[in-house]
């Protein structure tokens, strides 16, 4: 749906997105992670038809960005980072407003503001002026603006941003429904744990490159390597660790407290072993469980490694 | 046609409208406006009654004059400020990248903000008219004065509109916008007699009325003012039967709509995000 080839933009000589190649597939959310500065908005402002590339070639829905911007522009609903709101508007003259901005008759955008309203829960602000909305209603409000052309790609810049934590859940629910609806979509975010919940695949982009891409799973276990294991004991943690080093599975120890994380190469037969093992030699074993990598960790380590190279 | 149709009547004419007649400024604009005007024009007649006898031909007409340049002078006070506003405010306020990608194309943003406001600027004329019907009821007013004085003002607005949008799309900050337009509205108004007196002064020993020079000509043309008086009184300066190689009036109202088309091309120019592609084929060869 989304495709980037060899992307380049510079900002007086200095590269903000350096040759970027990017696949996303129709129906799937993408996860765009980065730390600050690292391109994600330059992209998605690429995307959006707003920016100019210095080389390369995007295309969304097999349109050129550069050279059939009316068609990207119908296909996508761009929310950008930091976006205002009109005074002297109301919620629903404000949804009107875009929607007559997409050449959509009035009735019609009415009735589809009324429902993206109700998506997003502001169907009793209806009449309130847009510029008095709590920032947190005027994100949704935006959400809710950029579906009014019933657009097959939402490329969304940090929309979770300025949201509580309760209200980050809804906007989750409301990207799963729109999911289901079918759509594609491309949300950037430095808020990991959220992005890995959501979406399908992510890409790491790291001073303008690409650094990794791939389904979600895929980079929160890694193949081909070793585990950890989170073993909680009660007492006795010198004898447990005495016992565990003893097997061939086991590179290494790290000991916390109460808990012994163990680097562990086996598979889950042999950790199964491991286990009766420790309950053999009487050590009382609280709880065992497989440390998922947390997916700020890849993050961390991917862009770590990025860094010292 | 019903391209043309939907280009004009398309959401930001409509919004801009609709928020102008919302904000509590309007008002005071409107009220301030007719009140300078109707309180100047009408200490003028006051003084008039005192001194000239009703129904002399000249004084009708030069109240009628006195009411367009008051009219003129004023328009560049608030058109400027009206109009350098409208598109950097949009940046400012971070609405304009959301407009931007949606179906309206740059020029219908700059069209339809332009018209926006330049209805505003009508709107203000219009409510002035009784003043003009004060005036015209002195009499002794040319019949072709009223539509020589409504074409050089459209012209005007439609100039200073345009110049106020360039100034907007092309800066980023509304306050430097809004500066230069001014300074530029000054430069033309005010900069324009200093230099023609300057020239004037310097070049008055080998200066004939028979051979007036082509520079002074045009400035006489580029300046409102100027243009609209030797437009609407020839004979002025005894200048009845000079010939102008250049008549001041008509060269005002073709170069300054001339520059009004260039400045609103500019204008959607530095507005575009991906520039540069106000025809649809020049897009196409760029593949
Ligand atoms: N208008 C601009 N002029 C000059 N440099 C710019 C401009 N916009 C962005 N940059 C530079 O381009 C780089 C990428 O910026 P970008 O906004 O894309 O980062 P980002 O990934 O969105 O960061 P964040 O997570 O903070 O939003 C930065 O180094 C920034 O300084
Ligand atoms: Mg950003």
């Amino acid at each position: 749906m989304i495709q980037i080839e060899n992307l380049c933009k510079t900002y007086q000589q200095v590269p903000a997105v350096n040759n970027l190649n990017l696949q996303i597939e129709p129906g799937s959310v993408f996860g765009f992670i980065g730390p600050n500065g690292s391109g994600k908005t330059t992209t998605m402002q690429i995307l959006a038809t707003l920016l100019k590339p210095s080389s390369g070639k995007a295309w969304v829905g097999g349109y050129d960005v550069q050279t059939e911007a009316e068609e990207v522009r119908r296909m996508i609903g761009y929310m950008p980072d930091f976006f205002g709101v009109y005074d002297y508007l109301t919620v629903m003259e404000y949804m009107e407003f875009y929607g007559a901005c997409y050449q959509i008759e009035p009735s019609q955008s009415r009735k589809v503001a009324k429902e993206l309203l109700e998506l997003v829960k502001l169907s009793e602000k209806q009449n309130h002026y847009v510029d008095e909305l709590s920032r947190g209603m005027q994100q949704r409000l935006g959400l809710a603006r950029c579906l009014i052309h019933d657009p097959k790609v939402l490329i969304l810049d940090e929309p979770a941003s300025g949201l509580d934590p309760r209200a980050r859940i809804e906007f989750r629910e409301i990207l799963k429904k729109l999911q289901q609806m079918g759509k594609t979509i491309m949300i950037s975010s430095h808020i990991l744990p959220e992005l890995a919940d959501l979406c399908d695949t992510i890409g790491v982009i790291e001073a303008g490159k690409l650094v990794t891409s791939g389904a979600v799973s895929d980079m929160l276990v890694p193949k081909n390597q070793a585990r950890t294991l989170e073993v909680h004991v009660l007492e006795e943690v010198k004898e447990a660790e005495e016992l565990l080093q003893q097997s061939e599975y086991v590179q290494s120890i790290r000991v916390e407290k109460n808990c012994l994380y163990v680097k562990f190469t086996g598979d889950s037969t042999k950790q199964v072993q491991l286990v009766q093992q420790l309950a053999k030699a009487n050590v009382p074993v609280l709880q065992i469980f497989e440390s998922k990598l947390n997916i700020e960790d890849v993050f961390m380590k991917v862009t770590d490694k990025e860094g010292n190279s | 046609m019903k391209r043309w149709f939907t280009f004009w009547t398309n959401p930001i004419l409509m919004k801009e409208l609709q928020m102008r007649m919302r904000t509590k400024r309007t008002p005071w604009i409107i009220f301030a406006y007719l009140g300078i005007m109707g309180g100047i024009v009408l200490s003028v007649l006051s003084l008039y009654e005192d001194n000239i006898n009703l129904g002399h031909t000249d004084s009708g007409s030069m109240l009628f004059l006195l009411l367009a340049f008051l009219q003129l002078l004023l328009m560049s006070f608030v058109l400027p400020g009206v109009t350098s506003g409208l598109i950097s405010g949009e940046r400012e306020r971070q609405t304009l990248d959301i407009l931007l990608t949606t179906s309206l194309s740059s020029r219908q943003i700059v069209f339809s903000k332009w018209l926006a406001s330049l209805s505003f600027i009508l709107l203000l004329f219009i409510s002035s008219f009784p003043i003009y019907v004060i005036v015209f009821l002195y009499g002794g007013i040319p019949t072709d004065y009223l539509w020589k004085v409504i074409l050089h003002f459209l012209v005007t607005i439609i100039f200073m509109g345009s110049l106020g949008m360039f100034c907007s799309a092309f800066f980023k900050r509304t306050g430097i916008a809004t500066v230069v337009t001014y300074v530029t509205v000054a430069v033309i108004g005010i900069g324009l007699l200093i230099l023609l007196y300057l020239l004037v002064l310097f070049q008055e020993p080998n200066l004939h009325k028979d051979e007036i020079p082509i520079w002074i000509e045009i400035i006489c043309g580029l300046h409102p003012v100027i243009s609209l008086y030797l437009g609407l009184v020839p004979n002025m300066f005894d200048l009845n039967d000079f010939i102008w190689k250049i008549h001041p009036y008509p060269f005002y109202l073709l170069i300054y709509v001339v520059f009004s088309v260039l400045l609103l091309f500019g204008a959607t120019y530095y507005l575009s995000p991906v520039r540069f592609r106000l025809w649809k084929t020049a897009k196409k060869k760029q593949i």
